[in-house]
């Protein structure tokens, strides 16, 4: 039996204790410096992977299942069909410049937009989806400009219905943000509030007065609260269109080199190295792209194979995943309609389903049809992400 | 030559061999309930007390746990986290349990195969993997089994300890 003098074991214990629960500690939460630290290292045994798939391919040699062909232009196909709903009506003496959406986020009540230096975005430039108002550009840094939705919390927006009369009533609303609808704060006459009257989006007084022309809503007026207890308030309830996290329209008076951004895409080709993974199963495959990139999701054929769920290096793991998982992250594409999933699913209605564009997802990837089991890996690879740098979550 | 080179001429190419084998295996019908292979390896390929190889198990860990690394999402750190508990409730319990008892050692195995299987498992969660619990529990049973049921010759346990006959 060999025994270490007391200090020589006692030190390498402490050593092994300290090294043990730095690793415990990566392992239980990674730290990105770490595990970029590590990705040299780990990719000298990238052949090591490659080795393994050629076995695998040669054991269990699988037919490339191919999807149903569809249109690779289903992106187009939604740009184009968000062009035709979200092109606000035209004003005289301005124009309506065309930006993507980089990122939407509901709950804080904000989208980010592509700035593009040939918009020349400028705060305060209100933003519009079709017939709705979504809000006003809040601040403009790094090519991306921050839109404040009108249901943000203390976000003060004009607004105008009609009275029985027909004749336009001025009001203001008030955000409540997490709080609940927008409320209306302030009204000139307010016997003439009524319940289910739309509500029309007023600009401020120094802005073009044209901007009236755009006819921009805001929603539908409704009480809240017990009119008994003098607690009744008067709310907006209004939803943003699911084309409005694709693109939306700023109103400019004037243009500087262009009117419309394109949606900033990165994309790459990718090659299977590994059909399972040792661990998960054959849920999962492993992929090779391009060095140095980052990338949200792959695609087969035409179709949405799955995101990628972990990401190595040159080597990607991606779960092989069927329209159903992507539930909130989709939206149905109709001939002359989009529709988000909750919208979908209460009409019941049919169509393409593609990607929604969130988490640095690009907009209008295929996901296939429902009821359609997640199996097989068709080629040819592609891996996909929104290039929006690091505001992306 | 020294001892510890001679000894990595052969169990590299055998953790090689396991690790390009591995994904297969994973695929064949109940293959998802095999035990892990890189545990089985460090377990068997590591001596207990009294003769514990410090460095060459540090070693081994590191390996394993890039050539794992190599063929699943679970990051290198998650296997040397798991490996190194397994090592180490492994020699805890070999000090205090007998080991000539098929059910001691039984209990030595499932100890030392929990941590992996826990840390793979939230790993797991963590990546959307939708693997159950029971299935990593089941490796880790079967990983206890093996090693309840297969003995070393204590020729083989010189050697990878490194001892002079």
């Amino acid at each position: 039996m060999r025994l270490l003098p007391t200090a020589t074991r006692s030190r390498r214990l402490l050593f092994g204790s300290v090294l043990l629960a730095a690793t415990l500690l990566q392992a239980w939460k990674p730290q990105p410096a770490i595990t970029a630290a590590l990705q040299p290292l780990e990719a000298l045994f990238t052949p090591v992977t490659a080795a393994s798939g050629w076995l695998q391919q040669g054991l269990q040699p699988t037919e490339e299942q191919r999807p149903p062909q569809l249109s690779p232009s289903l992106g187009n196909e939604l740009g184009a069909l968000e062009r035709m709903l979200g092109r606000p009506r035209g004003i005289g003496g301005m124009v309506w410049l065309e930006t993507p959406v980089l990122r939407a986020d509901p709950t804080r009540h904000q989208i980010e937009i592509l700035a593009d230096p040939g918009l020349a975005l400028a705060p305060g430039m209100p933003v519009a989806f079709g017939s709705h108002y979504l809000g006003r550009l809040e601040s403009v840094q790094d090519g991306i400009g921050v839109v404040r939705t009108w249901h943000g919390a203390d976000v003060r927006t004009g607004l105008a219905w009609e009275n029985e009369q027909g004749r336009r009533v001025r009001g203001v609303a008030l955000g409540r943000g997490a709080g609940g609808e927008a409320v209306v704060q302030w009204m000139a006459e307010e016997q003439d509030l009524r319940q289910g009257a739309t509500v029309w989006w007023r600009p401020r007084p120094d802005e073009p007065p044209q901007l009236l022309d755009a006819d921009l809503q805001l929603g539908t007026l409704a009480p809240t609260g017990d009119a008994a207890r003098g607690s009744q308030l008067w709310v907006l309830q209004g939803h943003s269109p699911a084309g409005a996290e694709g693109r939306v329209y700023l109103a400019a008076g004037a243009v500087a080199e262009s009117l419309v951004a394109e949606a900033p895409v990165r994309e790459s080709p990718a090659s299977l190295l590994l059909r399972a993974d040792a661990v998960f199963g054959d849920a999962w495959a492993c992929f090779q792209a391009q060095r140095g990139v980052s990338y949200r999701v792959l695609t087969g054929g035409e179709v949405v194979l799955g995101r990628v769920r972990q990401e190595r290096g040159q080597r990607m793991w991606v779960k092989r995943e069927n329209l159903s998982a992507w539930a909130d992250d989709a939206v149905l594409v109709q001939e002359a309609q989009l529709l988000s999933h909750e919208e979908a699913e209460a009409a019941a209605a049919e169509g393409r389903w593609c990607t929604r564009g969130m988490q640095g997802v690009p907009r209008g990837l295929w996901l296939g049809e429902p009821n359609t089991p997640a199996q097989g890996w068709p080629a040819p690879y592609r891996v996909w992400a929104k290039d929006s740098g690091a505001s992306s979550p | 030559m020294n001892r510890l080179a001679i000894r990595w001429r052969v169990m590299l190419p055998v953790l090689l061999l396991l690790t390009i084998l591995a994904p297969s295996l994973r695929l064949l019908p109940g293959g998802a309930y095999l035990p892990d292979l890189w545990l089985l390896a460090v377990l068997f390929l590591t001596s207990p007390p009294p003769t514990p190889a410090w460095r060459h198990a540090a070693l081994l860990l590191v390996v394993a746990g890039l050539l794992r690394g190599s063929v699943t999402a679970v990051a290198p750190p998650v296997t040397w986290a798991g490996l190194a508990l397994a090592l180490l409730l492994r020699d805890l319990l070999f000090r205090r349990l007998r080991d000539d008892l098929w059910l001691m050692r039984l209990l030595t195995g499932f100890a030392a195969a929990l941590p992996l299987a826990l840390l793979d498992y939230r790993e797991g969660l963590r990546l959307g993997a939708e693997v159950d619990l029971e299935v990593f529990l089941w490796r880790a049973a079967l990983c206890a089994l093996c090693w309840a049921l297969l003995r070393r010759p204590p020729r083989f346990t010189q050697w990878i300890s490194g001892e002079r006959r």
